[in-house]
């Protein structure tokens, strides 16, 4: 009893070590890539203004700076950026910078949902396909990942935002099944490169089961690869967020459309909306346009470049820099 | 080949078939009766029950989805409801021209741009510039459209004022040339465009084979302005020219913000390809062989990059179509994504916005297919796939 314990958190021990080992070789990688260290770094930095201001707003911060229903009486609205409001304030005198920071939890949201449904569908499709290559389930799912390939996302979601009501997490779900359709016949391309390698032959023979190599020799293998093509579908799904509630909201007082209360895309709407996108307009009020442009440009590049690591990480032999 | 190319065949109307089911599924998910929700309030209730017979909207779900498939497959798309009478095929292939030259056009000049850019930024890799360069290239791929294209109006219209506003066409040079079809035009243009592109492919191949770059500059100089002179002897001086001339004027603002927006993902691309292609044996021996720098740079590395961009390109095409129908609405192009937009706004019009999405889904199927046999064309292992056993 006692020694087959100690075995077993000597067995710990040793597995928890090699972890560690390997993860800090796959940071190196990582860390050679400088781009995606700075992508991360992004990343980070609006996570952590996003917990800030969550944190900062529990507190019962002061009404003016509220993202949605606050008020400054003291300035007029359209007010530029200045000490007590560091981005301005827009047409109902609501402060820029709280939007902006207020609204990163939704692209988190979405972005991260598409991304997780995206890793689960695309994998388990491409990876179940290469498998049984050649069978109806083969023939079935390569059909469904070819039609899910030239669907073009926005316009879909345009056309679904008509039938009925998005919010971020429905939008999140539908981007990610797109992309993990689309995934899936990059993930099966891989995986047919695996499958016909001697030890999952080897491990046949040995007794295992399709679910048991499945899950232990063909999937460790094939997901580090599908980091890249998921943080490009996570991009997608911010852009198509951000158009949606810019061309969609139009559409929201007549009935189903998307009902999306605060995002950039949402800010950038209210803006164009209300003319600040016309002519020098937008340079006199360029806090009204650009934060919130910047905010999207920023965070999809860094989730591209983090990607590009996640890749690196994967597949050292293949250098971007 | 041949079966190759046969199976890609029979699999395009089972994709389609797919495409529309979906559709079908989710018009069938929304709340109330069929009819109502297809055709709106919009309609008074006589027109409303016309249509529905006629459409097949009240027979049970099975035998809707039959009519469906049938009416898609035959291109019986049914009629607007905003210029009522008018069948929604007919809106399409009115307006399927202005969409397509602003594609092509946008789309062989990202390509293009994307290309070469990439394959510079690839061969200096790790330099400051190769750096600069990537990061650009991320951002303007991930740019906000509408914003994109209202600064490119507000320079290229307020300040600068050489470029018109919105529309395709100008207001007077419709009124003076009547007469003129402007599909009709944009086709001829499309045309010459290829048939120029061809020309000059074909003509550039036999001069290299002479191995005498002066004769070859001079030959393309001489044939590149003998061909832009024709073409703009054309646009000055016949009416469909002058509509042209104001067509292509409006096109510039549009293909300028997609290339924009575009090429800069087509150069990381191909970038990160080029990276690749450097390490092969291959370019070094050519480096070794003492070939010059330019020289190894386009005919050995580059073309080698080409390849392996193929399943980027693949995931990457269905948003290239999205931009296109985003960027004609933010410009006002009358075209597909335009009409779509306009069908899903407001009161809705749901026969228009099924037809284009219907339609646009099977041109990206066809475009996936013309793709996929490229690349058997250009990659003999894919080919061999087929040939073989299997």
């Amino acid at each position: 009893m006692n020694a087959s314990h100690a075995a077993a958190s000597n067995r710990w021990t040793v597995k928890g070590t090699l972890w560690r080992k390997r993860l800090s070789h796959q940071w190196g990688l990582f860390c050679q890539d400088r781009l995606a260290l700075s992508g991360l770094v992004i990343l980070g930095l609006f996570i952590a203004l996003a917990l800030l201001q969550a944190a900062w707003m529990a507190m019962g911060v002061p009404k003016i700076y509220d993202p949605i229903y606050g008020y400054d009486f003291s300035q007029a609205p359209f007010s530029p950026p200045n000490a007590s409001h560091w981005l301005g304030t827009d047409s109902h005198g609501r402060d820029v910078l709280s939007q902006l920071i207020f609204s990163v939890r939704f692209e988190l949201v979405v972005a991260l949902l598409a991304a997780l449904i995206t890793v689960v569908l695309g994998t388990s499709m491409g990876v179940v396909a290469a498998y049984y290559a050649g069978s109806w389930a083969d023939a079935l799912l390569m059909r469904l990942s070819k039609m899910f390939l030239v669907i073009p996302p926005v316009a879909f979601i345009f056309f679904l935002s008509r039938l009925g009501g998005f919010n971020h997490l429905t939008l999140g779900l539908t981007i990610g099944v797109l992309g993990g359709g689309k995934v899936a016949m990059m993930m099966k391309a891989r995986a047919l490169e695996i499958t016909v390698q001697p030890y999952i032959s080897a491990a046949r023979i040995a007794g295992g089961g399709s679910l048991h190599i499945l899950w232990r020799h063909v999937i460790p293998n094939v997901i580090p690869f599908v980091f890249m093509f998921v943080m490009f579908i996570a991009v997608i799904a911010i852009l198509a967020e951000a158009l949606l509630s810019f061309f969609g909201t139009g559409s929201m007082d007549q009935g189903p459309g998307a009902f999306i209360q605060m995002s950039w895309g949402y800010m950038l709407f209210l803006s164009y909306y209300q003319g600040f996108f016309n002519g020098g307009n937008v340079i006199t009020y360029w806090w009204l346009v650009f934060p919130a442009a910047a905010a999207i440009m920023l965070f999809c590049s860094s989730l591209y470049f983090v990607g590009r690591g996640f890749h690196r990480m994967a597949d050292p032999s293949r250098t971007f820099a | 080949m041949m079966r190759f190319l046969l199976r890609r065949l029979m699999d395009l109307p089972l994709t389609v078939l797919l495409l529309v089911s979906l559709i079908w599924v989710v018009l069938e998910l929304q709340p109330g009766e069929f009819a109502q929700a297809y055709l709106g309030g919009a309609l008074s209730p006589q027109y409303r029950e016309f249509l529905a017979e006629k459409m097949g909207l009240d027979a049970p779900a099975w035998e809707r989805y039959l009519i469906f498939i049938k009416n898609a497959f035959t291109g019986e798309l049914g009629v607007s409801l905003i210029n009522f009478p008018k069948p929604v095929w007919d809106t399409i292939l009115e307006l399927l021209p202005r969409t397509m030259s602003l594609f092509f056009a946008s789309f062989f000049i990202q390509l293009f741009v994307g290309y070469f850019l990439g394959q510079r930024l690839g061969w200096r890799q790790g330099r400051a510039l190769d750096r600069i360069g990537t990061v650009l290239c991320a951002l303007m791929w991930c740019v906000f459209l509408p914003l994109l294209s209202s600064l490119i109006i507000w320079v290229f219209n307020g300040v600068l004022k050489i470029l018109p506003y919105a529309q395709f066409i100008d207001v007077s040079v419709a009124r003076k040339y009547p007469d003129v079809d402007r599909n009709l035009t944009l086709l001829v243009i499309m045309g010459v465009a290829a048939t120029m592109m061809i020309v000059l492919l074909l003509v550039q191949r036999r001069l290299r084979r002479l191995n005498r770059p002066g004769v070859k500059a001079g030959a393309m100089a001489l044939l590149l302005l003998g061909c832009g002179g024709a073409f703009s002897l054309w646009l000055t001086f016949t009416p469909m020219g002058s509509v042209a001339l104001s067509i292509l004027h409006h096109m510039v603002a549009p293909v300028l913000t997609l290339t924009l927006l575009g090429a800069g993902f087509y150069a990381l691309l191909m970038r990160d390809s080029m990276v690749q292609a450097t390490k092969e044996d291959y370019v070094q021996l050519a480096k070794a062989k003492g070939l010059k720098d330019r020289v190894v740079r386009r005919r050995h590395a580059a073309r080698n990059a080409i390849l392996p961009l193929a399943t980027s390109f693949l995931l990457a095409m269905a948003f290239t179509f999205d931009s296109a129908v985003l960027v004609e609405s933010t410009f006002s192009w009358p075209g597909l994504g335009n009409a779509l937009f306009h069908s899903l706004s407001g009161r809705g019009d749901m026969p228009v916005a099924v037809g284009i999405m219907i339609f646009l889904m099977a041109i990206a199927s066809v475009a996936h297919l013309c793709l996929d046999v490229l690349y058997a064309y250009l990659d003999p292992r894919i080919r061999d796939r087929y040939a073989g056993a299997k």
